[in-house]
């Protein structure tokens, strides 16, 4: 049975960067990230994560808000076909490339979709634990950092200081 | 540190002496010996240990947190104690050892969130599987027997009511009993308990020593029996890990206690 209260988000502010929820490897269900100056993090109204397996590529996406303005954060990993969220385990301690063939990073602000081209920047999967409660195989937590350069209306942008530590469980992960 | 506010505290004391008989004619010097009989309360102030890993324990971050989650750690301590005093009455000063019996209930508890009567204790971490148990609390009950040594002095003293300081320190080596256990919400994971308990560290020094102070007044005539209420000053534990689940810096507490005069 799934256990309702890991799937909550808890925010805790990173107090070296304002805005954002500290790195943690507990299953907090929170993202953030600096795009330029502006946090863009997860909130408690919508799912944080989702990743959807079609079919040899792992997507994650992380919705949240920069300000008042609904914020998808897309990364799409070739390669990477895990067949339930328990096989995430074979993502982690890994770093991802993100210039690399086949890998692509789409950012939607509002109504409008932006097809990222990466100038430099990486995902780094620090750590992937599949979570027992009770004995009982529950979800699945996946923590990592990321950074990467691009462009936004043809001006150069960094989206920095990113960190992530969401619980995977059976209504945010989709292999079809 | 620990030591300089003892020390300090019976400078102290020992001038508030020195005044209080220049401005009383000093009664004939004399040794009396007394039987004392206490009790009370010690609460050590303190923090979850931080290998006991709770998700969501977050009171060492002073950080802003939206959460509805709470985790709380307390320890309350209850003594009993006989000593024998020697009196010094000129100095006003008295000296005393005894057998002290004091016992400590730590208990750990609290909520994930507002639905939820229970938190996440994460008691193993082996390759990519990290194992939680949902716990309501988790408590600890340590009992010490320990030898006081003591000096007390009352400066002033006004009919029946005298106002004293007591300076002190206990040692033990006597832990009679020490128990730590798990009220999982899941009653199938009692069977798991040992292993937790195992898994998480529970154990604790063998040695048990405070440092401390206390003020208070007293109330009764010479040479028969006086009431003795005490507060502790902020005193301090010399040993370390004297508790499996939870990390104390000072104590503070209140005492009352029972002085018998004894014949020559």
């Amino acid at each position: 049975m799934e256990d309702f209260n890991l799937s909550g988000t808890i925010f805790i502010q990173d107090p070296y960067y304002p805005g954002l929820p500290i790195y943690s490897e507990w299953g907090y269900n929170t993202f953030g990230a600096y795009i330029d100056r502006k946090p863009f993090i997860s909130t408690q109204e919508d799912i944080p994560a989702k990743i959807i397996v079609n079919p040899d590529t792992l997507n994650l996406i992380l919705r949240g808000r920069m300000g008042y303005e609904p914020v998808d954060l897309k990364f799409s990993l070739k390669g990477y076909s895990p067949a339930t969220n328990f096989d995430l385990t074979g993502l982690d301690s890994i770093t991802i490339d993100l210039k690399d063939p086949g890998n692509s990073v789409s950012l939607k602000i509002g109504d409008k979709t932006n097809r990222l081209t990466i100038i430099e920047g990486e995902l780094k999967i620090v750590r992937v634990q599949r979570l027992f409660v009770d004995e009982e195989a529950m979800r699945t937590i996946m923590s990592g950092k990321f950074n990467f350069k691009t462009f936004l209306n043809s001006e150069p942008v960094a989206i920095s200081y990113g960190r992530f530590d969401l619980g995977i469980g059976y209504e945010n992960f989709y292999n079809f | 540190m620990k030591y300089s506010l003892v020390s300090l505290f019976i400078l102290f004391a020992a001038g508030l002496n020195v005044h209080s008989q220049e401005m009383v004619s000093a009664p004939a010097p004399k040794w009396t010996k007394s039987i004392h009989l206490e009790s009370g309360l010690i609460y050590p102030k303190g923090s979850i240990k931080e290998s006991i890993a709770i998700r969501q324990n977050i009171s060492s971050y002073f950080v802003n947190q939206s959460s509805d989650g709470e985790i709380l750690s307390v320890t309350s301590g209850f003594q009993l104690g006989m000593k024998y005093e020697y009196f010094y009455s000129r100095f006003n000063t008295g000296i005393s050892a005894g057998i002290r019996y004091t016992g400590y209930r730590t208990e750990i508890s609290g909520f994930s969130s507002s639905n939820a009567d229970f938190f996440y204790l994460r008691y193993s971490i082996l390759g990519t599987d990290t194992k939680f148990a949902r716990v309501k609390d988790i408590s600890e009950v340590n009992n010490f027997i320990s030898i006081p040594l003591e000096i007390r002095v009352v400066p002033l003293h006004y009919r029946d009511i005298g106002l004293f300081f007591r300076a002190g320190a206990e040692f033990s080596r006597f832990n009679l009993k020490k128990d730590t256990n798990i009220d999982f919400q899941d009653t199938s994971m009692n069977s798991y308990e040992d292993n937790i308990l195992e898994n998480i560290g529970v154990t604790t020094n063998k040695n048990y020593a405070t440092l401390y102070g206390t003020v208070g007044v007293q109330y009764g005539k010479e040479n028969k029996a006086n009431y003795l209420f005490e507060i502790f000053l902020p005193s301090y534990f010399i040993t370390d890990h004297n508790f499996a689940i939870s990390e104390v810096d000072y104590l503070e507490g209140f005492k009352f206690s029972v002085q018998f005069p004894l014949k020559k």
